[in-house]
């Protein structure tokens, strides 16, 4: 999910993942249906006026809220 | 995971559904300097079980309105939208009709078109198109009788291209004047 931050040509990107606490036991536990839990929420910001307009990761893996 | 423009036109209501086992929806109000939340919103029953399944979530074009379907519960999550305060109201559920009758191929029909795959809300606000593996139905929002609100508007694939054989996609989205479904194996219509 890619939302505008402001409209200095800056970028939330936002990323659903887990943590590596649910991956081991999402590895070891298999829920059986092959459902995986998304219990994190990672943004970066991406500033896309850097490099003469091909963009830059300025802030990276920032997180959002852990579930 | 799904996204709305705030009231005020500047920040963003962004919205995730919550933790698995629960009918909890997250949501963080996204502003230039920063983010606040998370909000929690238990939502009313009925509630899903099992809240981590792929599916799709979708804002009507207004941003009155939440639409939302997983993909092994053949029933579809509709709530008013308030983008003022990003919270939900009158949330409920509706079941999504299947067909059992014409799918060529196993698994058992009853299952493969009890899979639900993407969403979208038509440019007027007033109807939501669910896309199943074999079928495609419209909702329309206002019509309180529910055996008149679900309409076929396709069966079965409308294409020979064999990657195509059923809409298992986790995306849909209204494209001008069209319906796009996205699929897998790189397929697209």
């Amino acid at each position: 999910m890619i939302l505008p931050k402001g409209s200095n040509g800056e970028f939330y990107v936002f990323i659903c993942t887990i943590t590596d606490l649910m991956y081991d036991y999402w590895y070891t536990n298999p829920l059986g249906d092959g459902r995986f839990l998304h219990d994190l929420l990672l943004y970066n910001i991406v500033d896309m006026n850097a490099n003469g307009g091909l963009g830059k990761v300025v802030e990276k893996i920032k997180c959002c809220c852990k579930m | 995971m799904q996204a709305c423009r705030h009231h005020n036109g500047r920040d963003w209501w962004l919205l995730k559904q919550g933790r698995y086992g629960t009918n909890e929806m997250y949501r963080f109000l996204v502003r230039p300097d920063t983010i606040l939340g998370p909000f929690v919103q238990t939502l009313p029953s009925p509630a899903y079980s099992t809240f981590d399944l792929f599916g799709q979530m979708a804002f009507s074009p207004d941003g009155t309105k939440l639409a939302m379907v997983h993909c092994y519960h053949s029933e579809l999550f509709i709530a008013d939208f308030d983008r003022c305060s990003g919270e939900l109201s009158n949330a409920k559920i509706v079941n999504i009709p299947y067909d059992s009758t014409t799918i060529p191929n196993p698994p058992p029909q009853e299952t493969i078109d009890s899979i639900v795959a993407g969403v979208c809300f038509s440019p007027n606000n007033q109807f939501i198109y669910v896309s199943k593996w074999y079928n495609i139905y419209q909702y329309e929002w206002n019509e309180p009788d529910s055996s008149l609100a679900w309409y076929r508007v396709q069966h079965g694939p409308d294409t020979t291209h064999l990657k195509f054989q059923y809409y298992n996609s986790y995306t849909m989205a209204w494209m001008a004047e069209f319906i796009l479904v996205i699929g897998e194996e790189d397929t697209n219509k």
